[in-house]
């Protein structure tokens, strides 16, 4: 398959190849010499240092110090004008004998056209707070999915991603958590159409330029759906000039990006900590069995020496969760440990230690192949690409490949209608095991982390070698007694009758889509000053996802002889609309205004069936099986229809104005279906004042501010009625109808409406220090709240428009040249914001009177005017001196046994070896600063760059390290349990090593949410090394005998360094609610890819 | 200039035209909606009414409220307080069922067990108004057959109720005979989402009485007292939940007359190789209301038989290794002539898991009541039947109430028809009195073993802690003294933050 793939690519290559070849003859002309200046198109100072390139004879001259130059041309020679700092621009020398070039400083292009909202804007003209990520950005990262561009790159903007899957999108968060039960994802605009089929279907290489568009008036044309703001991404168009062929491979390899946490993975270790937690047990557990307290010391020792593989707590089992795996031959009648010392007898021998992660990890190669044709003349543009990613994953079973096809064409029909359309397929391939986190048997993480070193792979026999089937196949553990031991059958602590090395090989949840996407729009001009515009995209979707269980081990095996499930879904979404706009300037005043209608339609099928029984091996197809055991399929439908208008004013670029409004009507509401949104925006550009112009230092300094009402209507097409579903309570050979209400509709349910205020400042001072500054308040009111009913009414909960959220926060977004002449330029940026979800308020009947009104959910207090975030745990209070055991914090109430607490009375904080500490409030886990960094640095040929994301503050809750500090025997431990306390370590904070019974410091009620202490809580601050590229580009001269155009040739590497305050947590893997993480999540793959990059 | 004109009407046209309100009115399609229910209701309420009866007691079967591997459904969730008395052990376990085992976080208000229960007998009653809501007024005494199954209908949902409050009653409130009866009850709630405050305990169980004591009557309206199948709901099961409840409540003719019917209708009890080898599945003789394992209801490794059978392989009770054993004290009680002895392992006994070959030993004392062999090859141990009534309960019910009615003699008669048939060298006994009684309790302790979390709400009713001190074979000797600990708090997070009624909780 994959070869199929190279082959391909590169006999289209060497075809596109041979017909450029053909098409480069160059005519011979006569030649003459051209003078010329450069000067800064600000200053007016002349500017050295400016190499010149002749496209045509591909001839080269540089200016001199007073700006001067001189070149060979002919008649029909384009030039092509470059400096490190400038612009780089291309001139036809048309005849002319003295040529002047004004070139503009890179920074400082506030003539720059930003895509906006149904139109565009000069970067000068913005009244609201947008930001941009261009393709320069975007080459310089090797990224599957354009989503992960926006890690640290744009201020405001948060990323989490929780697995690690290649191909996987981010989630990104626009200003804070906007809504509590409706969607908080951002609005993504693709060419000018809303795009409902994920960033990962949209090639990188393809976009020109993403903009983040986040306050009101930037967002109030998509009104209703712009609540969590607006991404609006724009793919490449064909450049005025010759045409070009674009060729990018980059060839690398994928690693694992980040730490584990430091695990103990020594056998003899773990044995040797297991003895001592039986023998401590024994010894000074406050509840240990009467027994043990008529024993001697020396009793004690050989008590767990003798019973290190059958002491459970008092108790002595037929096996503890050791699950008598023996890695070690000992001499007969002798044990594992030797009781005088604790330690493994010096004379044991290591039998067998199957390594898992050598087994399941590797160093696969990343491939990533993309081949454009461009060019444009005053009347047609154009653009073609191809592309092809392979991008398998670090670990077995997982994988990303997609196949990009692109075709942009825009025309000018006559001189009142332009036409223009694209064309866009993609194909990609995902194999997606169920990584991404929880104590499941179907991920990995959980498999190399939750077990014990001690738990084997393969099955091994009495000599400790591999036990081979009849097949000559090895003989997998399944931890139900495949591996000898000595002292009875062998079994894991759980996941018995699995084994990973069965199932992650040949189990697959394979993800097969297609998407087909179209784009037109003709647009007239006519009475002079207005414009009319139809827009018409179609966006479908066909997505096959297989999942397969094997017929030889796991569940699948053993309840149905293999399963194969298929499921169908088609998507198809169509959006139109029609503009008329009007644009006029009168003197220094200009307006221009806009009215129109939007008409969104989508609709998804999907049928989904699963067989069973199977008799082949390994021939996961639903004809290979026999047995049906469900089918199912649904379909929704919903719509969207839009009035649009906005007027924008502004009187010599000086003062501006802007307002807009939207009613939007929805379907997925019955009642009140309409809704009305509207926006108000004002800019001023001080340096535009008089005053100003004499001050050199500010290039540009702008202060706008907007305020705005917009909606969410993301809350599911049902909710507004009741829901009743059919299921079959008999079986498939004789039905039984079974019906259950679902839903509980809510008829009057509408809009949730955001009020979005923004004040901030754009700057860019001495042409080197740019910037920007935004405060946002974001207040959302009639929220969609799922308000939770008692349990008692036999319900969950009902959609109510009740309850208000605030976001306030501030972004900050600097830009700094630190160097900048003709053979340096390095520049610096960095962004960072802050924000705080708040609570305003909540539905009628929420909050009990033992909480002063406020209410738990999950490891949180919530309640009106508290943080959203406002965690609300059990406090770890360290380790009891007197016994060891872990303590937490808690409260004297009425009501509680005050002698077991002497000297204390109700009210005062007391520690607590029991089940009855008390929850605290202990702050957020919302950060308090995210955001980036970057540098980059061009030397002649050579360029450099980093791009570096970054949170502190905020608190994460880690349920694998909860995972891993357990008292459970046999269980993967933390090494931070080999430092616990003891009666000489008085000063550690991990409990006495006591094992098999209960120790209730970390977790006093048990593992779920709301039941552990902050012993697994830590600090969410970390940094990631994102991105670092090198590259060199050789000089046209160099190359031009190669008939190239450019070449690069480059290294790039992607998570390169992480870290964050404990080892193995990575904090991205949520936002704000550090709580919900699963634990043993899939963790980030690393990239190291050479690459070359030539333009023909 | 023309030309010009004309584009704008287009445009000012082609923004309007589209304009259809009707195209933002989009009913679901794959799901039924109140318009489509109350369609079907109007012509034919059988055809709603039914399928919601299904509903209603297929959630008895696999519904619960948290979705846990050790809190599967009611029959689990009833092995989670079976294992807070004296008479079961968690003899192996590494992890699962180890705290409530050990009585640790299963009754605080912030405690996810109490949510468990209160949230899962909640939804059975839920569903049970929801069907005396739909339910069309009829005249009750014309008994045409469109009638009779609407009277069936509501007769299976008052039963369900009644049954749901009853559990509701035994674990949120102290024992009504105990000083519960003064005390508040839990919330009595409709169809509607409306919060309501706690009622009385007595109000509680005045509903509870006439829920089931009206299901009993519509039952014998309709001659749907007795029905062969043992998994629908029928009259025995109605009179079986008011044998219950009239037993808690002190009403004891009650109890005896429910009971009486009862017995009439289920003559026969398990012989010794059906009690001794079934593992407790079999839906037939003394089976009154039970589940049948079909392959689209199938529960899984952790299903009460995969935690109850030790020869399950892949069950968590199974080869997965958590193994469950009778108390020694206990063991050593039965009569060594008593049959249901055999259930309980005499000595350490060698078990091959036949699939993964595995060896293991099962210890003295280990129970195989419900070691049920395989329906079928191909089908695992631990997806199997299940009994949730059986009428030994209801005649050791009628005995015990016998003789909390001073009626000795006629509970020593009771007592000898159930346990003649477990011990051929069983004497009737000539016990009175407080003896009697502790006779009675004994073989109920025998007889229910490990079922329907009966020793929990035994010995709530007979004031008994638990003491596990003087037990052999008990891995955690706890003592935890009648009283107070055996009432679960009401749950914070899915009931009291949310209900501004409530404002009193359980000590």
């Amino acid at each position: 398959m994959k070869n199929h793939t190279m082959k391909g690519i590169i006999s289209l290559l060497m075809g596109i190849l041979l017909i450029v070849g053909f098409n480069q003859n160059v005519l011979a002309q006569s030649e003459r010499l051209l003078k010329g200046s450069i000067t800064d198109s600000k200053t007016g100072a002349p500017i050295g240092g400016v190499s010149i390139f002749d496209e045509l004879t591909k001839r080269s001259s540089s200016s001199s110090d007073n700006g001067t130059f001189e070149i060979l041309v002919q008649a029909n020679s384009v030039l092509v004008f470059k400096h490190l700092s400038y612009q780089t621009q291309n001139l036809a020398t048309n005849n002319k004998a003295d040529l002047q070039v004004s070139l503009t400083e890179i920074g400082e292009n506030l003539e720059e056209v930003v895509v906006v909202a149904f139109g565009s804007s000069k970067k000068k003209d913005l009244t609201g707070s947008v930001s941009s990520i261009g393709s320069d950005n975007l080459e310089k990262s090797q990224i599957s999915t354009v989503s992960r561009a926006f890690e640290g790159a744009v201020p405001g903007v948060q990323f989490s991603t929780n697995s690690g899957q290649p191909g996987s999108d981010a989630t990104l968060r626009i200003r804070g958590m906007g809504s509590l039960n409706a969607s908080n994802n951002p609005l993504i605009v693709l060419d000018g159409s809303p795009y409902d089929q994920g960033l990962n279907t949209i090639n990188p290489a393809d976009i020109e330029n993403i903009v983040v568009s986040k306050d009101a008036a930037a967002n109030a044309l998509y009104g209703s759906r712009a609540a969590n703001g607006l991404i609006l991404i724009t793919t490449k168009k064909g450049k005025l000039g010759k045409s070009n062929i674009n060729f990018d491979t980059r060839i690398g390899m994928n690693s694992k990006g980040q730490s584990d946490f430091d695990k103990v993975t020594d056998p003899a270790t773990f044995y040797e900590y297991t003895w001592q937690g039986i023998y401590n047990y024994s010894k000074y557990f406050p509840g240990r069995d009467a027994k043990f307290n008529a024993m001697s010391d020396d009793e004690l020792r050989q008590y767990a020496a003798d019973n290190l593989f059958k002491a459970n707590g008092n108790a002595l089992t037929a096996r503890n969760g050791l699950g008598n795996y023996m890695l070690y031959d000992i001499p007969t009648g002798s044990t594992l440990i030797d009781p005088a010392t604790g330690k493994i007898r010096t004379d044991a021998k290591l039998l067998y230690h199957d390594n898992w992660e050598d087994y399941f990890f590797k160093n696969p190669v990343r491939q990533d192949y993309n081949l454009s044709l461009n060019g444009a003349t005053d009347k047609n543009d154009y653009f073609v690409s191809l592309g092809y990613l392979s991008d398998p994953s670090y670990v077995m079973g997982s994988n990303f490949d997609r196949f990009n096809g692109r075709v942009n064409l825009n025309t000018q029909v006559n001189d009142w209608l332009k036409a223009g359309a694209s064309f866009f397929y993609s194909r990609s391939n995902s194999d997606i095991p169920n990584y991404s986190g929880g104590t499941v048997n179907t991920n990995l993480f959980t498999w190399l982390n939750y077990f014990s070193p001690i738990n084997s792979l393969f099955g091994h026999d009495e000599q400790g070698n591999i036990r081979y089937d009849a097949f000559g196949d090895p003989i997998f553990d399944l931890g139900t007694g495949e591996t000898y031991s000595p002292y009875g059958s062998t079994a894991r602590l759980a996941f018995n009758g699995y084994s990973p090395g069965i199932y992650f090989q040949k189990d697959f949840n394979n993800s097969k889509n297609d998407i087909v996407s179209g784009r037109a729009f003709l647009e007239a001009s006519f009475l002079k000053d207005f414009k009319f515009k139809v827009d018409f995209a179609v966006d479908n979707a066909y997505s096959l996802r297989t999942t397969y269980a094997n017929n030889e081990s796991g569940a699948g095996a053993r309840d149905f002889q293999g399963t194969i499930e298929n499921a169908w879904a088609k998507s198809t979404q169509l959006n139109t609309t029609q503009i008329l706009s009007y644009s006029k300037d009168f003197g220094l005043h200009h307006v221009d205004a806009l009215l129109g209608h939007e008409f969104r339609w989508s609709r998804t099928d999907n049928q989904a069936g699963m067989k069973y029984m199977m008799l082949a091996y390994d021939k996961p197809d639903f004809n290979n099986a026999v047995g049906i055991r469900s089918l199912s399929g649904d379909s929704f439908a919903s719509t969207l229809e839009g009035y649009l208008s906005r007027v924008n004013y502004n009187y010599n670029s000086k003062y501006y104005a802007s307002a807009s409004f939207r009613a939007d009507g929805s379907s997925n509401f019955r009642q009140n279906q309409w809704g009305k949104f509207w926006s108000v925006g004002g800019a001023y550009r001080i340096s535009q004042e008089q005053f100003l112009n004499s001050v050199s230092w500010i290039n540009d300094l702008k202060i706008r501010s907007s305020y705005g009402v917009q909606g969410n209507n993301a809350v599911g097409a049902n909710n507004w009625t009741d829901i009743w579903s059919l299921a079959n309570a008999g079986n498939l050979i004789s039905p039984a109808a079974s019906i259950t209400q679902t839903g509980w509709g809510n008829l009057a349910l509408t809009w949730e409406t955001n009020e979005t205020f923004d004040v901030g400042v754009d700057f860019n001072l001495f042409n080197r220090l740019s910037g920007t500054v935004d405060f946002f308040n974001r207040n959302t009111k009639n929220l969609l709240f799922s308000k939770p009913l008692p349990e008692s009414t036999g319900r969950k909960s009902r959609m109510e428009n009740s309850g208000g959220l605030n976001n306030k926060g501030i972004e900050i977004d600097l830009n700094y040249v630190i160097l900048r002449n003709a053979d340096l330029r390095w520049s610096v940026g960095a962004n960072a914001s802050k924000y705080r979800t708040k609570l305003v308020s909540m539905p009628q009947g929420v909050g009990s009177k033992d909480l002063d009104g406020n209410f738990v959910q999950g490891n949180y207090l919530r309640g009106p005017g508290k943080d959203y975030f406002n965690l609300y745990l059990y406090r770890y209070a360290g380790v009891d001196q007197a016994t060891g055991l872990g303590t937490t914090f808690k409260t004297l109430k009425d009501g509680d046994d005050l002698t077991k607490y002497p000297g204390s009375k109700v009210g005062d904080m007391v520690k607590t070896t029991g089940v009855d500490g008390t929850r605290y409030e202990l702050g957020t886990t919302s950060p308090d600063l995210i955001g980036g960094f970057n540098t980059s640095l061009n030397y002649k040929n050579f360029d450099f760059s980093l791009f570096a994301s970054y949170q502190l503050g905020g608190k994460i809750v880690s349920l694998s390290y909860q995972g891993l500090t357990g008292n459970s025997i046999g269980r993967g431990i933390s090494t931070d349990l080999l430092n616990a306390w003891t009666f000489e370590n008085t000063s550690s904070n991990i409990p006495m090593r006591m094992l098999g019974g209960t120790n209730l410091g970390s977790m006093p009620l048990g593992g779920a949410a709301g039941q552990y202490s902050d012993f697994a809580l830590f600090n969410a601050s970390y940094l990631n090394l994102k991105s670092i590229t090198m590259g060199y580009t050789f000089k046209k001269e160099q190359i031009a005998k190669l008939k190239l155009e450019k070449l690069r040739f480059y290294v790039s590497a992607e998570n390169l360094f992480f870290i964050s305050a404990k080892k193995g947590v990575d904090p991205r893997s949520a936002f704000d609610d550090g709580s919900g993480v699963s634990a043993f999540g899939f963790p980030q793959a690393r990239v190291v890819s050479f690459a070359v990059n030539l333009t023909l | 200039m023309k030309k010009n004109k004309l584009f704008i009407a287009i445009a000012a046209l082609s923004i309007s035209f589209s304009s259809c309100q009707k195209l933002l009115d989009l009913d679901p399609e794959s799901r039924l909606t109140q318009d489509d229910i109350q369609e079907v209701v109007k012509r034919n309420p059988d055809k709603i009414l039914e399928p919601l009866v299904t509903a209603l007691v297929s959630q008895v079967n696999d519904y619960t409220n948290i979705n846990s591997v050790d809190s599967k459904n009611y029959s689990v969730n009833n092995l989670l307080l079976s294992l807070k008395g004296n008479d079961m052990v968690l003899a192996a376990s590494a992890s699962w069922l180890k705290a409530d085992y050990e009585m640790r976080a299963y009754r605080e208000e912030a405690s996810p067990r109490v949510q468990i229960y209160w949230g899962t007998f909640y939804r059975y009653i839920y569903l049970a108004n929801q069907i005396l809501n739909v339910i069309p007024e009829i005249n009750e005494d014309d008994l045409s057959s469109a009638n009779k199954s609407i009277l069936r209908y509501k007769a299976t949902a008052l039963a369900i109720r009644s049954f749901a409050y009853t559990n509701l009653m035994w674990l949120y409130q102290d024992d009504y005979l105990m000083g519960g009866q003064n005390k508040l009850g839990v919330p009595i709630t409709d169809a509607s989402a409306a919060a309501k405050p706690r009622a009385t305990a007595q109000e509680v169980w005045d509903l509870v009485l006439n829920d089931s004591e009206t299901a009993v009557n519509l039952f014998k309206k309709i001659n749907g007292f007795y029905t062969a199948s043992r998994t629908d709901i029928d009259g025995s099961v109605a009179s079986s939940f008011l044998v219950r409840a009239a037993l808690t409540t002190g009403n004891w003719d009650k109890a005896i007359n429910a009971a009486n019917d009862v017995i009439a209708v289920y003559p026969e009890l398990f012989n010794e190789v059906e009690y001794t080898t079934s593992g407790m599945t079999l839906l037939s003789k003394e089976t009154i209301f039970g589940y049948e394992y079909t392959s689209t209801n199938g529960k899984g490794t952790s299903s009460f038989p995969g935690w109850m059978n030790p020869k399950s392989e892949g069950g968590y009770g199974g080869s997965q290794g958590h193994w469950m054993a009778i108390d020694q004290r206990l063991y050593d009680q039965i009569a060594a002539s008593d049959y249901r002895k055999k259930n309980f392992l005499s000595e350490n006994t060698g078990f091959k898991y036949p699939t993964s070959g595995a060896e293991v030993t099962f210890e003295k004392y280990y129970s195989l009541k419900f070691a049920a062999p395989k329906i079928s090859a191909a089908i695992p141990e631990y997806n199997h039947n299940e009994i949730f009534i059986r009428v030994s309960e209801i005649i050791l019910a009628k005995a015990e109430a016998q003789l909390r009615a001073n009626k000795d003699s006629d509970a020593q008669n009771t007592l000898f028809t159930l346990v003649s048939k477990r011990d051929p060298n069983y004497v009737k006994s000539n016990q009175t009195g407080a003896n009697l009684f502790d006779e009675i309790k004994l073989h109920r302790r025998i007889e229910l073993w490990g079922e329907g979390g009966h020793e929990f709400f035994d010995n709530k009713r007979w004031n008994i802690g638990v003491n596990r001190t003087s037990s052999a074979n008990h891995t955690e000797k706890l003592v935890v003294p009648a009283g107070k600990d055996f009432t679960l708090q009401i749950p914070l997070d899915t009931e009291l933050n949310f209900n501004d009624y409530i404002q009193e909780q359980n000590p």
